[in-house]
């Protein structure tokens, strides 16, 4: 059995606002094994991205904070880390990759220039040559065509698919043990999805990088990962493989979310099956399971007590629900 | 048997005729700011929408599916070309006559956010056009907006409240009834539900569809999801780079795709269900879509596809019948 790369526990990031505190995630723990493909679902203000970010220690301070929880990623306590002995971890040991690729790129550097300097940073070693020598490698690896001559054009000469292909080039470059991607697809259209997508399980495969893949398509989750955790107003809700997400879901949020999405094999004229309501306030006190007022299980159980991550009984399965399917 | 696209659109059941729909927009550039090169954003458009059917119109971004909307509602003036409401010529009109056709024909924008005046009431945004028209004294517009916020699934008891204090799904509702609010025949939609989580679109889906029901609506529905498409939709035109690769009954397009673009694009939405997703073969389709200032000459998918031919290159395929019903823009298609 592979080795555990990350391990949160009991993560709490809270948000103090004027409007009060949000708890945008609150206690969330989980597990990430070496090479592994972890797909992060929910809907906006979940607290997918916020998960991500306190795992790099990038939270906004103020008004965000960190307020409780362990974050161990190889061994190491990453909530004990200074911000130098973190500098050095971004980029080389974790990457990120955001959503929007051009507000991710510095637009008056070369997307050469951008990699190289990268190499440089982690890599001491390493001479101004080699570094770049390395952007054109990567840059080819992630298929520019034409990579030397366009490693010397700016971010604004490239389109919306090349320049998240070059995010990548950039978070691959010094070999990371784990990936970021928050929605990395979501700027873009269906077809470049399919070549972003498709380049990223080939990239991982290859450097046994792990990948948590933050998305609210289910689709792409479906194609793309092994383990899937769904998000629920700062919770995680269910946990399990791929498979069983889909196929037995056990928290009624998972199967309100899967009968809710058009699909192209349903037959013609079928409803869909909206969740009724709309998703909590976080900056209110929430008492008792977070879906109990959108729940159609609902009993009154529900509404006093928090449900924790529990087995339910199928393998690696876990469900924060007192009546799961 | 090859027939022109238009000719077989049955005169009386046809509520929007749309032919050889043009839009271009200059570049202006040099010294004396001349036009220096044009934005082919719609380059010869065909379709026409049955009374009470949707059409769902879907492509990529930049392919110019919202544009087409906007120049058949005349809110861009078209470059060349025909759009009929109801047999009467839009294009020719004056902007004063095409206003008075706006109580037939209205818009629903993509951006709840945005479409939403913050400094109106719900009830003003909602009684706007209605004043506008003059439909009816104060207290008849009043009970107009309470019901059409009935009727959208919102309280009336909202009526004094701002924008701003309604979530995205909300808005989105309040919008709907702006649009419902002259009782027109045709309903622009233009994205409708993409800036929603999939909790609150597949409400609002449901709505749209329940509405058509009740009012006997006509939808243009234009999105970029084509599971969206094909669950609101019954036909669907699929957009290319300005012009209309394919249109077909939305099973049919779905089931027996016969342009390559329209595979291509179909094979690379991520289906959710693992055990599929395991299975099928993807097209990639190379590179990115040419700029719409300089499209390539043929058939303006040829450098992309995998199945061109030296005829690709030089002959613009028209949209023809292809199978009954069935229209596509191909020299080899299947």
């Amino acid at each position: 059995m592979a080795e555990n790369l990350l391990t949160v526990n009991n993560l709490r990031t809270y948000f103090f606002t004027r409007s009060g505190v949000v708890k945008a995630v609150d206690d969330v723990s989980f597990v990430m094994k070496q090479g592994q493909t972890l797909g992060v679902v929910g809907e906006s203000g979940c607290g997918k991205s916020v998960t991500a970010l306190s795992v790099m220690r990038l939270v906004a301070n103020p008004p965000g904070k960190i307020i409780g929880g362990e974050i161990t990623f190889n061994g190491e306590d990453i909530m004990e880390k200074s911000q130098r002995e973190l500098t050095d971890l971004r980029g080389s040991k974790i990457s990120m990759i955001f959503q929007d690729p051009m507000t991710s790129l510095n637009p008056v550097y070369t997307v050469g220039f951008q990699i190289a300097e990268t190499v440089k940073r982690h890599r001491k070693d390493v001479s101004n040559d080699q570094a770049w020598k390395r952007a054109v490698e990567m840059l080819d690896l992630v298929r520019i065509p034409d990579a030397k001559r366009r490693s010397r054009n700016y971010p604004h000469e490239f389109s919306g698919g090349m320049r998240q292909r070059v995010m990548i080039a950039i978070a691959l470059a010094c070999n990371p043990q784990l990936l970021i991607a928050d929605e990395p697809t979501t700027a873009l259209d269906v077809t470049i999805q399919a070549q972003v997508l498709e380049l990223m399980k080939g990239l991982s495969k290859e450097f046994g990088t792990a990948v948590m893949l933050i998305t609210h398509d289910l689709g792409v989750v479906a194609g793309t990962c092994e383990y899937v955790n769904v998000m629920y107003a700062g919770h995680v809700v269910e946990s399990a493989p791929v498979s069983q997400i889909f196929e037995t879901p056990a928290h009624p949020y998972t199967v309100g979310l899967l009968r809710s999405i058009p699909r192209l094999n349903e037959a013609r004229g079928a409803k869909l099956t909206p969740i009724a309501g709309q998703p909590p306030d976080l900056s209110k006190e929430i008492v008792g399971c977070p879906y109990a007022t959108r729940c159609p299980k609902v009993q009154s159980r529900c509404r006093q007590e928090r449900p924790e991550l529990m087995p339910v009984g199928r393998g690696e399965q876990l469900a924060a629900c007192f009546y799961p399917d | 048997m090859v027939q022109d696209a238009n000719a077989s659109a049955p005169a009386d059941t046809t509520l929007i005729d749309v032919k050889g729909l043009k839009v271009h927009f200059p570049i202006k550039g040099g010294l004396l700011g001349r036009t220096v090169a044009n934005v082919m954003a719609v380059d010869g458009v065909d379709l026409f929408v049955r009374r009470g059917e949707t059409l769902g119109l879907v492509g990529e971004s930049g392919c110019g599916k919202s544009t087409t909307g906007r120049a058949i509602l005349q809110l861009i003036k078209p470059t060349a070309g025909s759009v009929k409401l109801n047999g009467v010529e839009l294009t020719k009109l004056s902007s004063d006559q095409v206003r008075q056709k706006r109580s037939e024909m209205q818009m629903i924008f993509q951006d709840p956010y945005g479409s939403l005046s913050p400094r109106f009431t719900v009830g003003q945004i909602i009684s706007e056009p209605l004043e506008n028209f003059k439909r009816g004294n104060k207290n008849e517009i009043r009970a107009q907006v309470e019901n059409l916020l009935q009727v959208v699934g919102l309280n009336p008891y909202y009526t004094n409240r701002f924008p701003h204090e309604f979530s995205g799904g909300q808005r989105q509702r309040i919008g709907i009834a702006r649009a419902l609010a002259l009782n027109p025949s045709l309903v622009i939609a233009d994205e409708p539900v993409s800036a929603l989580d999939v909790s609150i679109q597949a409400q609002v889906l449901n709505l749209l569809k329940d509405l058509q029901g009740k009012f006997g609506l006509t939808y243009l529905f234009v999105a970029h999801n084509l599971s969206v498409v094909k669950h609101i939709s019954d036909r669907v035109a699929v957009m290319y780079l300005g012009r209309v690769a394919e249109l077909a009954d939305s099973e049919e397009l779905y089931h027996l795709p016969l342009h390559p673009y329209t595979q291509a694009l179909l094979s690379a939405i991520p289906v959710p269900n693992p055990e599929i997703e395991a299975k099928r073969k993807r097209i990639i389709l190379e590179g990115d879509v040419p700029s719409p200032v300089n499209p390539p000459s043929g058939c303006n998918f040829h450098p992309r596809c995998w199945k061109a031919q030296a005829i690709c290159r030089e002959v613009l395929p028209p949209l023809e019948e292809k199978q009954p019903h069935h229209f596509a823009a191909c020299h080899f298609p299947g």
